[in-house]
């Protein structure tokens, strides 16, 4: 099995929603959620095998939506609604504890632990939570390690790499791969697609479709429109650090999402 | 596990060669310094005594080792040798069980760590500052509770604590080689060194991927101490009294040495247990060959600062480039003369 591979002569953004529109309850859905000087109440739902979509410019408070479902800040209004039962998360553990992982927007202050091996980066969320005391075996270590850089076609001459010594797409997958190694059911990405050369891209792109195929709910932030259209099950787009518009089905078009980022802007300039 | 051990031996190369370094300077200005004999069931000799005497600094470098590698740092580990100390002396002069002495020192460390941990890893402040306030309240703290006085005891089993023998070897020697062994195994065995390098690595992509980062924070200042407290025990038990100004002073400045020679670097990230002490036994190695050499104890400092600078230079990223440069140049100049 190889994951996000098998590259077809089909572009990798035409439009490939999931088959079947997202149904059924949602494994979360966020009602009304924000917190002050953060982001505006938002709502959103996430299914399983579905992708959602969050478009808007920069500083939209795209990544603070994030935040908010990651437990990285407490929302202080709304819910948080997971398998049916409200929540609060406290903090990223909590998070992870439901079942969730976050590429973060900034890889390298965010995302990898630079200084240490690419194994120890793969393996750090799953020994997280799995605590302290159960240390994974460092055979069980290079085991993981291995199978995520061969699934993932991470390309390194080994997992006792330092990781910063991969390119931007590789440290990408090698961060992929530490959330993968979780199991999660819910796999929040700002923007995963950023910095990387266009073949990685393209990559991760089909990775996350078989990801979604696979049953795993996708929340994507993204700055680039095409593609946001093209996995999107519905995409929420926010402006000024507030919900502007849901897009789904039919109506998901790089020129619908542009026209719902920009919508009041010549108003507003006007007033 | 003998790959292992080799492995770990060949990462400690630079210490050990430092190690060796010192220990022949001790050959050379005392020539029987290499000589051990049994006597009464104990070894005796120049070796044991680097080993008995280092003993305080390598229990401080055992715990400050993961601090460091957090990019934290522990100045009060020094004071907290005074605090526990006088609280096992003034315990068993006020009638106190030996072992109920030495227990309540042991918990006057883990409070002290505690309060660290919580400045640090709860309140956030600079572990610079944050340990500073411990370092210069200690003092004070040591000398409320022996009374300004220097506190003296004969409870022979308290004494003991620097003056048995176990397994031929004094027991302070055991005890520090027993808690390093501990730790190794603690941090090692279990995710918590992991954990402490990534922390100290990148703190906000380590949250992010679910550790408890103020937990790792918290235990560190915790574990460090209480080994400054056992160090402490046997700081005390050496002089057969608590001595609030002077017990364990400047020997935070060691630790941290110990374990910068010891490889791990003040930007936090990885670290070894096992090297830190063979740090905090060269730091001994070249105290006792100075000593011994009949230099005036006036240069002893300047001698010690002298080799650390150099030891550290050399490790210094910046400075390899530069020697290598300077030698080239060097040749260059021979070639064409």
């Amino acid at each position: 099995m190889m994951l996000g591979k098998a590259p077809t002569a089909e572009s990798h953004l035409s439009r490939r929603p999931a088959t079947a529109a997202p149904s059924g309850a949602p494994l979360v859905r966020a009602e009304g959620l924000g917190r002050r000087r953060l982001v505006g109440a938002f709502d959103a739902e996430l299914h399983a095998g579905a992708v959602l979509g969050a478009a808007g410019l920069l500083g939209s408070g795209r990544t603070e939506t994030a935040m908010l479902l990651f437990g990285v800040e407490t929302a202080d209004q709304g819910q948080l609604v997971v398998d049916g039962k409200p929540v609060t998360l406290r903090s990223p553990r909590d998070a992870i504890r439901l079942g969730f992982g976050f590429c973060p927007e900034d890889r390298k202050l965010d995302g990898i632990v630079a200084g240490l091996s690419i194994r120890e980066n793969i393996v750090l969320a799953l020994q997280a939570k799995r605590g302290w005391w159960r240390r994974l075996s460092t055979a069980q270590q290079h085991e993981l390690a291995d199978r995520y850089i061969k699934l993932l076609d991470i390309r390194t001459p080994d997992a006792e790499k330092p990781i910063q010594l991969l390119s931007g797409g590789n440290q990408q997958k090698a961060l992929l791969a530490r959330w993968l190694a979780t199991e999660p059911r819910l796999l929040i990405l700002d923007e995963p697609t950023r910095g990387i050369d266009v073949g990685a891209h393209a990559e991760i792109v089909r990775l996350l479709e078989d990801l979604r195929d696979r049953g795993m709910a996708l929340y994507v932030i993204s700055s680039e429109i095409e593609e946001v259209a093209a996995y999107s099950d519905r995409v929420l787009v926010m402006r000024d650090r507030a919900p502007a518009g849901l897009l789904e089905g039919d109506s998901i078009t790089p020129a619908a999402i542009v026209n719902a980022i920009a919508a009041d802007h010549h108003t507003q300039g006007a007033a | 596990m003998s790959a292992f051990i080799l492995i770990r031996l060949k990462a400690a190369r630079p210490q050990l060669a430092l190690l060796v370094l010192a220990l022949l300077v001790n050959v050379f200005v005392a020539p029987g310094f290499l000589d051990l004999r049994l006597q009464d069931g104990r070894l005796f000799g120049g070796l044991i005594d680097i080993l008995n005497r280092g003993a305080p600094v390598m229990l401080l470098a055992v715990g400050m080792a993961p601090v460091i590698a957090t990019r934290g740092i522990d100045l009060s580990v020094g004071v907290i040798i005074a605090i526990s100390g006088a609280v096992a002396a003034a315990g068993v002069n006020a009638g106190l069980a030996w072992p109920l002495a030495i227990l309540a020192a042991l918990a006057t460390g883990l409070v002290c760590g505690l309060w660290n941990g919580l400045l640090v890893a709860v309140f956030r402040l600079q572990p610079i500052v944050a340990t500073l306030i411990l370092m210069v309240a200690g003092r004070g703290i040591a000398q409320l509770i022996t009374e300004g006085r220097i506190l003296t005891f004969t409870e022979p089993h308290l004494i003991a604590v620097a003056g048995a023998t176990l397994a031929a070897l004094p027991l302070p020697v055991v005890v520090a080689l027993a808690a390093a062994g501990l730790t190794g195994l603690l941090v090692r065995a279990t995710a918590l060194g992991l954990f402490v390098e990534a922390v100290g690595t990148n703190p906000r992509s380590s949250r992010l991927a679910g550790v408890h980062t103020s937990l790792v924070l918290g235990a560190v200042y915790v574990w460090s101490g209480l080994m400054a407290a056992l160090a402490g025990l046997i700081a005390t038990a050496d002089i057969k009294g608590a001595d609030a100004n002077n017990a364990g002073l400047w020997l935070e400045l060691d630790a941290i040495l110990a374990v910068v020679i010891g490889g791990t670097s003040l930007y936090g990230g990885r670290f070894s247990i096992g090297r830190s002490v063979l740090g905090a036994l060269v730091l001994q190695a070249m105290r006792t060959a100075i000593l011994r050499a009949g230099l005036p104890p006036e240069l002893n400092l300047v001698l010690m600062a002298l080799v650390v600078a150099a030891v550290l230079t050399q490790q210094s990223p910046a400075f390899r480039p530069l020697a290598q440069s300077l030698v080239r140049r060097f040749k260059n100049k021979e070639a064409q003369a």
